[in-house]
């Protein structure tokens, strides 16, 4: 699945055809998370696997090179579900 | 780009444009632009897109190139922004990237140069109908 689902998540991204779940979104600047950095990690996935409910966990460097997780559903659009610094998992 | 249907898996919703006041809380000030959402009405669900979500930011961005303050946070969001990379700043500013990360973590200060120079840029970017900068092509040309 990696390699696949990485690949349609940076093709995805680069399309632009990313959205944010509202209350998730609220919440980035908590985790002093943006989205050009959630974006950068999900154009440059380097790593996606599958979770519970549909929903995937993609790795990917934010635009200081750190690495992210994103966790988002994968179907004509990424839906981003929550991000997090792999440190506060 | 199609947001006109629920992202939602076995959804078959069409999206609904509301309006929505976004709060943000950057460099220690709150700042709430107008914005939009979209709306399922099916199943609920509640979305923001990337360029709306990015179109905010780069708001915020311009309060803070026109008021300050000149804070390693504030640098910080004027960067991401502009969806600049810590090299691609580093290279304009002819410094190596770990120096960005020390000014943005307020290890060490930021010289007023650097903020002038990045809040230039997002203020061209703002008003650009493409989100361009002359400045920023400008010095990315002079130092390659």
């Amino acid at each position: 699945m990696g390699r696949s689902v990485c690949d349609a998540v940076r093709r995805l991204a680069e399309a632009g055809l990313v959205e944010f779940d509202v209350h998730a979104h609220e919440r980035f600047e908590e985790f002093d998370i943006a989205e050009e950095d959630i974006m950068s990690a999900l154009e440059n996935a380097v790593h996606a696997r599958s979770q519970h409910r549909g929903r995937v966990l993609v790795q990917g460097p934010d635009l200081l090179g750190y690495e992210l997780h994103v966790v988002a559903e994968v179907s004509s659009r990424i839906y981003v579900v929550t991000a997090m610094w792999p440190k506060e998992e | 780009m199609d947001f006109a249907q629920c992202s939602r898996d076995g959804c078959e919703g069409r999206l609904e444009r509301r309006d929505y006041t976004a709060r943000r809380k950057v460099a220690g000030q709150r700042f709430e632009v107008p914005s939009e959402v979209l709306v399922c009405p099916e199943c609920g669900r509640e979305v923001i897109s990337y360029a709306e979500a990015h179109r905010v930011s780069l708001v915020i961005a311009g309060e803070l190139a026109s008021h300050g303050p000149l804070t390693g946070a504030a640098f910080r969001h004027m960067r991401r922004s502009l969806e600049l990379t810590g090299r691609q700043v580093a290279d304009v500013l002819r410094v190596v990237p770990e120096t960005i990360s020390r000014w943005e973590h307020e290890q060490q200060a930021i010289p007023a140069s650097a903020v002038l120079l990045l809040g230039t840029i997002v203020l061209e970017s703002l008003v650009d109908e493409d989100g361009r900068s002359e400045t920023l092509e400008r010095a990315t040309r002079l130092v390659a």
